[in-house]
């Protein structure tokens, strides 16, 4: 493979470094919400429900799955393209990493719709 | 004083099955590796084929993998990587095809180094420039590939661009008023370009000549990011 | 300009190489090396790899609050069970330490602290592992 393959690079790394930075409190308050508040450390079913009902939770827990996804899949990706791989190749690796992040993001999203629906 | 060692080298011709050959030594340790191989090809084997000129680290033709570190052997003394009645394991660098035994096919870095604007200059062509930056292609780095056989994104990555070629981008930018051809900024800023780089740092460590590829890739990387916000500015202006 | 690719085209040159160097993916995880900057590289991959599966495997496990109360409960249960709260540990450590390390290459990457990326590594090595600690007495106490 000829050295130097075009496109932009930096857009994809910084991305990547935003989103790992926006991770580390996203991450962070969902650890704190799930295991530090309720008695026991884990949430039931009830727990659940009752954590849903608030709205800014539900923007700040789709936001991080929004987060999440992008960085784990840019982040997949980052490790097949330092593979070596052909032009094509590399348009595959992006077009599944992106079905697959958008796919999780559907599923979440049906997910807590459902949940909300049920409290 | 003189010390037994043993050497295992990695032996390869083309068209024969990859072998190591062990050999026995008896050599001053305050002489260098590179001696130790010479002496084996001069007394014990003279189809043993390695590259070796100037025998003082600033043509960068012997650099080779010993006990797995990347070094040059021609200023690398042999108390400093054995004992008495040690072994030393002798093989290419990494990360590059092989011609023969200890010989590294130079190719791939040496396209790198064209595609960032620095091709091999023959003897009877014109020197670069009048611009002191035009002749940054010599300080430093003796572009011995070192720094290629221990990225690992060169282990995987044949297009990835290696930290020579960036720093020496790095290098020309920061040296000279020209700055890079077309060619060379997109190489540089493309996805297999600086942005491939993990910071690893073992090119950094690696250098036998004080290049730190690694510091100058994190340079260029603000600069590139600087020079973005200036382009698209100019476009905005335009 | 002298190009390079008339030195590789060769017609029967017999010093064209009989083999490329192919894909040495084992360098990605090789230790035996001289950089701290290889350690944090090698951490942030096989923990960010780990984290793709683990995530994967969060999110189907999920689903289980679609069947009711019953099914998710029944599954905190099991979870509660101390090989469980090992793996979670586990977990954490990966957590911790591709979050750390990130900062570090997010802080290297732009340029900024490039000088001080050893000391970054140590520190923030020595803060995950406190924080690494903490918690995990935590999980297990709670």
């Amino acid at each position: 493979m000829e050295p130097g393959n075009r496109r932009n690079g930096g857009l994809g790394w910084l991305g990547q470094a935003i989103s790992g930075v926006l991770l580390l409190v996203l991450l962070g308050l969902h650890m704190v919400a799930h295991h530090f508040v309720v008695e026991g450390g884990l949430r039931t079913y009830q727990d659940v429900l009752d954590y849903i009902r608030d709205p800014l939770i539900l923007v700040l827990e789709v936001a991080f799955l929004v987060t999440v996804s992008f960085h784990a899949m840019a982040g997949l990706r980052s490790v097949l393209l330092d593979l070596g791989l052909s032009a094509t190749q590399e348009r595959w690796v992006t077009r599944t990493v992106t079905a697959l992040g958008l796919a999780m993001v559907i599923y979440g999203v049906w997910l807590t719709i459902a949940l909300v629906s049920r409290g | 004083m003189t010390w037994t060692i043993t050497l295992e080298i990695a032996r390869h011709k083309p068209g024969e099955p990859r072998r190591t050959d062990t050999f026995q030594v008896s050599i001053d340790p305050d002489r260098t590796v590179l001696d130790s191989i010479e002496k084996v090809w001069a007394e014990q084997d003279r189809s043993l084929i390695f590259r070796h000129a100037c025998h003082h680290a600033s043509c960068g033709s012997c650099a080779m993998v010993v006990n797995g570190h990347e070094v040059l052997p021609c200023i690398k003394p042999i108390r400093e990587v054995t004992a008495q009645g040690g072994t030393l394991v002798v093989e290419p660098l990494h990360n590059f095809p092989v011609i023969g035994d200890l010989i590294a096919d130079m190719r791939p870095f040496f396209k790198q180094m064209q595609l960032i604007d620095l091709p091999i200059v023959g003897s009877t062509d014109p020197l670069p420039g009048q611009e002191p930056g035009d002749y940054s292609r010599f300080e430093n780095c003796i572009e011995c590939g070192i720094c290629l056989s221990a990225c690992p994104v060169v282990a995987t990555d044949s297009g990835y661009l290696g930290p020579a070629a960036l720093a020496a981008a790095q290098q020309r930018i920061s040296a000279s008023t020209n700055g890079l051809s077309r060619q060379a900024w997109e190489a540089v800023n493309g996805e297999h370009g600086l942005w491939r780089c993990h910071a690893t740092f073992e090119c950094s460590a690696a250098c036998p000549s004080n290049v730190d590829p690694a510091g100058k890739i994190m340079a260029l990387r603000r600069r590139m990011t600087v020079e973005r916000i200036r382009r698209l500015l100019r476009l905005a202006t335009e | 300009m002298p190009s390079v690719d008339s030195v590789s085209q060769g017609n029967g040159d017999p010093n064209t190489p009989s083999r490329t160097a192919g894909r040495q993916v084992g360098r990605w995880f090789s230790i035996r090396r001289r950089s701290l900057g290889m350690w944090g590289f090698v951490l942030n991959r096989v923990a960010g790899l780990g984290l793709v599966f683990y995530l994967m495997l969060h999110l189907g496990v999920l689903s289980l609050l679609t069947r009711g109360p019953e099914s998710w409960d029944s599954f905190v249960g099991l979870v509660r069970h101390p090989a469980f709260l090992s793996l979670d540990v586990v977990l954490l450590a990966g957590i911790i330490g591709h979050g750390l390390n990130g900062l570090r290459v997010a802080l290297i990457g732009t340029g900024i602290l490039v000088r001080w990326q050893r000391q970054m590594l140590i520190g923030l090595g020595a803060l995950g592992v406190v924080l690494l600690i903490v918690s995990a007495v935590l999980i297990f106490t709670a």
